[in-house]
This record gives C-alpha cells, sequence and structure tokens, in this order.
C-alpha cells in the first residue's frame, strides 16, 4: 500500500492519469453497454422472426379428441401409507413403483398386483422426493433433512442397508432423480443443483445459474445427460452435464413472475413444458428456442364457470361421475372454448367478439383469481405425448389434448389434493398419487 | 464523458486511493458487461429453426406414436397385451378381500369380464 501511495504522491501527474484512464474505461463500458443493447435488439428480432406460429395453429387439421374416447381406467389402487404421499417413480422396467410419504416410509409396490414388495422406513418423515436407479437395485430419499439418503435394496424384503447420505445441500431438497446407475442429481431451495457420484461418495458438478429455489426437475430420459430444472425465480432452464464451457446451462426461458413449479420433458426430448403457480403451461421448444403454445386452465373454464353459478359445486357434481370412468361425458366439450392460448388471433376472429368480449374486459383476471391461484403441481404424458395429464392444486390431473389446446378429461378417484402424475416408461401405465394417502393406477381396457 | 463523482470523491478531486478504488470499480463493470456481451453472441449465434417447422416436428412425432389411451386413433389393445391387466385373478382375490375388510372403493369399475 505504502509503494503505492509513493507512487501516487508526486502530484499533478497520477492524478490526471488515473482520470484519462478512467475517462477511457468510462467510454469503453458506454460502448459496451451500447453493443449490449444492439445485442438485445438483435435476439429479439430473430426471435420474433423465428416464433412464426404456434402448436395449437398448426394442428388446426387434426380431428379433436372425443371426451368420451379416452381409454384409461383405474386398474390398481394402492393402500399402504397413512400419510400425504409425497412423491413417487416408476422403476425402468415398469414393473414397480417406488413412492415416498409423510409417514416416514419408502414403500415399493407391485404395479401389475398392487402388492406391497419392500417398504424401508426412513430416518426423517420429512421426505419430498424419492428415486429409482435404472437396474432398480437402489433408491433414494431426500427431504427437508437437506441430505439425499441412497438405500440398497435387494430381492429380499430384510436385504435393505443405507449405501450413503450426501451432505451438501443448506436447504431441503425438492427434487432427485438417478441419471443412471452412478449417479444422482438433487435440486435444491438453496438454489443449486447437484450432480453425486455414488460409487466415490461425493459430489461432481454444482448447477449454480438459478437465483431462486429450484422447485423441480426433470431428466431427459432419451439421452439421460440434460435435465431442465423451474425455479422460484421465474425462469426454466436446461443443463446439460456433458458441457465442457464454462457453465452447463444450454438454454434459459423466462416462464413469468410467478414461481416454476413443475418442469418436464416432452416424449421426444425436444422440448420443454413447464407449469407455473399462476396455473399456465407452457410449452419451449429447445430447437427453436421460443414458446411454441400456452395452456391456461382459467381460460378454458371460463365458458363453464359463466354457466355455473359456483365452480366447486360443478367439481362436486362431476365427482359422482368419475369414480367408475375417468372422462367427462359431455361437459368438456362446452369447456374446450375458447382454446388456452388467449393470445391467438384466430381465436378472436373465429369465434366472434360477442361471446369473448370478457377478454377486453379489465376485471377479467379478477374474476377469474379464483381459478389463477391453482397452480400446476405435476405433469406428464401419454406414450405419444397427445395427452397432456396435468396436476392442478385445486382442480385434481386434468387431461389436455396436447396438439389442440383443449380439455378432454379428468383423471377423477382422489378424495384429496392429486401430489403427482407419472406415464410408466413402457407407455401402457399412468400413476397418481395423492394427499388422500393412496396412488391410483389407470390402464387402458380392452374393449 | 463526463468523469463521475461520488460524494466521497467529491471533497477529495485527487485522492490517490479512491481514484485506484474506483478504477478497479471500473474494470470490473467492463468485464461484467462484456461477459454478458459475449453471451448474447453466442445466444445470438445459435442454430434455430422455426417454430412452424418445430410444431410439425412435434406433431410428426405425436402422430407417429402409438397410444392405446386414445382408441379413436389407434384402436384398442388385444386381450393380454397389456401387462398391466394380465393378472385378473389376484385382483379378483384382491377386490373380495377389499369387500370384505369394508375398504374398497372405486374398484368396483375396474374389472372387465371377457
Amino acid at each position: 500500500m505504502t509503494t503505492l501511495q509513493q507512487q501516487y504522491n508526486v502530484p499533478p501527474s497520477p492524478a490526471t492519469e488515473g482520470s484519462s484512464y478512467q475517462d477511457q474505461l468510462n467510454q469503453k463500458i458506454s460502448q459496451a453497454r451500447f453493443e449490449t443493447k444492439q445485442l438485445y435488439n438483435q435476439i429479439d428480432k430473430i426471435k420474433g422472426k423465428i416464433q412464426d406460429t404456434t402448436l395449437t395453429d398448426c394442428s388446426k387439421d387434426i380431428k379433436s379428441l372425443s371426451s368420451t374416447n379416452i381409454n384409461l381406467k383405474t386398474c390398481q389402487v394402492l393402500k399402504g401409507h397413512n400419510n400425504k404421499i409425497a412423491d413417487f417413480k416408476w422403476s425402468a422396467d415398469s414393473k414397480t413403483i417406488l413412492s415416498c410419504s409423510q409417514d416416514g416410509f419408502l414403500i415399493i409396490w407391485d404395479a401389475v398386483t398392487g402388492f406391497k414388495v419392500n417398504a424401508i422406513p426412513l430416518d426423517s418423515q420429512w421426505v419430498l422426493s424419492c428415486a429409482y436407479s435404472p437396474n432398480s437395485k437402489m433408491v433414494a430419499s431426500a427431504g427437508l433433512t437437506n441430505n439425499c439418503t441412497i438405500y440398497s435394496i435387494g430381492n429380499h424384503i430384510d436385504d435393505q442397508r443405507i449405501l450413503t447420505v450426501f451432505k451438501g445441500h443448506t436447504v431441503g431438497i425438492s427434487q432427485c432423480e438417478f441419471l443412471n446407475n452412478q449417479e444422482i442429481l438433487t435440486a435444491s431451495g438453496d438454489m443449486t443443483c447437484k450432480l453425486w457420484d455414488i460409487s466415490r461418495g461425493m459430489k461432481t458438478v454444482e448447477f449454480l445459474d438459478h437465483y431462486g429455489d429450484v422447485l423441480s426437475m426433470n431428466v431427459n430420459r432419451n439421452n439421460n445427460t440434460s435435465f431442465v430444472t423451474g425455479s422460484s425465480d421465474g425462469y426454466t432452464r436446461v443443463f446439460d452435464i456433458r458441457s465442457t464451457a464454462k457453465t452447463n446451462l444450454t438454454s434459459s426461458f423466462f416462464v413469468g413472475n410467478s414461481d416454476v413449479t413443475s418442469a418436464q420433458f416432452f416424449k421426444d426430448g425436444n422440448s420443454i413444458v413447464t407449469g407455473s403457480d399462476d396455473g399456465v403451461i407452457r410449452l419451449y421448444d429447445l430447437r427453436s428456442d421460443c414458446e411454441l403454445a400456452k395452456f391456461s386452465l382459467a381460460s378454458s373454464l371460463h365458458d363453464v364457470q359463466l354457466k355455473q353459478s359456483n365452480q366447486t359445486a360443478f367439481f362436486n357434481q362431476q365427482n359422482n361421475n368419475y369414480t367408475s370412468s375417468p372422462i367427462s361425458p359431455n361437459f368438456y366439450q362446452k369447456a374446450q372454448q375458447p382454446h388456452g392460448m388467449l393470445g391467438s388471433p384466430g381465436l378472436y376472429n373465429s369465434n366472434g367478439s360477442s361471446t369473448h368480449n370478457r377478454f377486453s374486459s379489465p376485471s377479467f383476471q379478477d374474476q377469474n383469481s379464483q381459478i389463477d391461484s391453482s397452480g400446476v403441481t405435476s405433469l406428464d404424458f401419454s406414450a405419444s405425448g397427445r395427452l397432456m395429464y396435468a396436476c392442478y392444486t385445486d382442480y385434481g390431473c386434468i387431461i389436455w389434448d396436447f396438439l389442440k389446446n383443449e380439455i378432454v378429461g379428468k383423471l377423477e378417484g382422489h378424495s384429496n389434493r392429486v401430489t403427482k402424475v407419472a406415464t410408466s416408461p413402457n407407455g401402457f401405465g399412468v400413476c397418481t398419487s395423492s394427499w388422500d394417502s393412496t396412488m391410483r393406477l389407470w390402464t387402458p381396457s380392452y374393449i | 464523458m463526463s468523469q463521475p463523482s461520488t460524494p466521497i470523491l467529491a471533497g477529495q478531486p485527487n485522492n490517490p486511493k479512491l481514484n485506484q478504488i474506483q478504477q478497479k470499480l471500473l474494470t470490473l463493470k467492463l468485464k461484467r458487461i462484456n461477459e454478458l456481451n459475449t453471451n448474447l453472441k453466442d445466444l445470438l449465434n445459435k442454430d434455430r429453426i422455426y417454430a412452424s417447422n418445430a410444431s410439425y416436428l412435434t406433431i410428426n412425432y405425436v402422430t407417429n406414436t402409438k397410444d392405446y389411451t386414445i382408441p379413436e386413433v389407434w384402436g384398442s389393445l388385444n386381450p393380454g397385451e397389456n401387462p398391466f391387466r394380465g393378472n385378473n385373478q389376484i385382483r379378483g382375490r384382491q377386490n373380495q378381500n377389499s369387500k370384505n375388510g369394508g375398504g374398497g372403493d372405486g374398484d368396483a369399475g375396474c374389472c372387465s369380464i371377457m
């Protein structure tokens, strides 16, 4: 420090040199800022050019699905937990299901018979997520203890032991998922995701790009190397663990000001869907780097709300019809108008302004505040991706026609909030879990 | 470009220590902006396909993948093809048990008699 002072003690040159250097810096900064502005403009221009249509507009020629014709019936009700089911995962061979509940147990179910195969008592009941390794020999649990515990399981019920406990997150872990039989990913409220090596028992990569709690994570099962996350900062980001760049971030989309509570890869691994706390599901394509569709429950149900004075009464009334058949007989046809795309220009022209004048009303959002507050908790697709299952906090599991942007049914049967929906890897079964401590397995029936 | 003056520097325009701190801050600022610009350039140079193209690829995937939940497009499964419906005997027994136990609900409509 003294040397520096000595150096600058000789007036007046240091000050003038310093200020001229500062001038230069300031000039460079203003140039760089100008460049940033130009770059933003160019990106906006390109994105505007790329985003020439929506998936719904492109699907105009495709026939709508009949809402009475969705072939999904309950084939199993998995009972055994005695508290809210937090999470479940299918095994890679679709033969078993792993579930975790706040009763402090992981249970492995035989998906065909509905019998329990194994039960693993947890150290802490505050579990938020569980994971099933591809070879079905390991399971993992993670939650509010900030730890991710890996258990090794054998064929016999007594054959279970803790392999390793990964400690490193400073806040609860919201989601964990195996990448392969050696590595597991965790997403946490401490704004990071971490990749852990099981055999070495240590963290290998840390993903730091989020500015808020990471609330959801999903691995791309087409390549098992990339994963998508949703965060309370309103962003959804796609990471690739193979990336050699400074950051593993490959794509990033600003979803909105509400929490991104679920993020899921589409079946082909080329697009992602996000569900947020405002009840809107958005589709982003990774090839074109833009939003392709928007599924809004509020606007789709608005017609119904006008006809039914009480929304809750309507859903209760529907409950009776749905216990044996998950598909709405006639009601959802009404709900199909308007389509979820509020921004779609065709909507206003084709349907006429008289029926849709509510869109121009400034109080539209207020009228729907009840529906708007219903966040999306979980998302998944049928085998082809034509049907999108979406769990809403207040409305259960609703089935969307992914291409036509229409509601085609509902998986009805749970008596409390549905926490998660997931299709089996072989595509034949759909499982839903609920706060009513049961899980339901739905599958196509033979005619 | 006028030199920005902070309240600290206002009274001591030629304070060398402060000048140096300010220089460091400006250098850091410039570095940050340049990093942002590099990222933006990468983003700009990213290969993108048109949304219409991506939509058609997605539609193509959806319409060419078998899905038995939509019988009007793909028809229905032949008996024995669905692994989750291959165990009527066990399920029958289970239903009976649940009826005896009085805890059965929602299972009534799940069995199809062939």
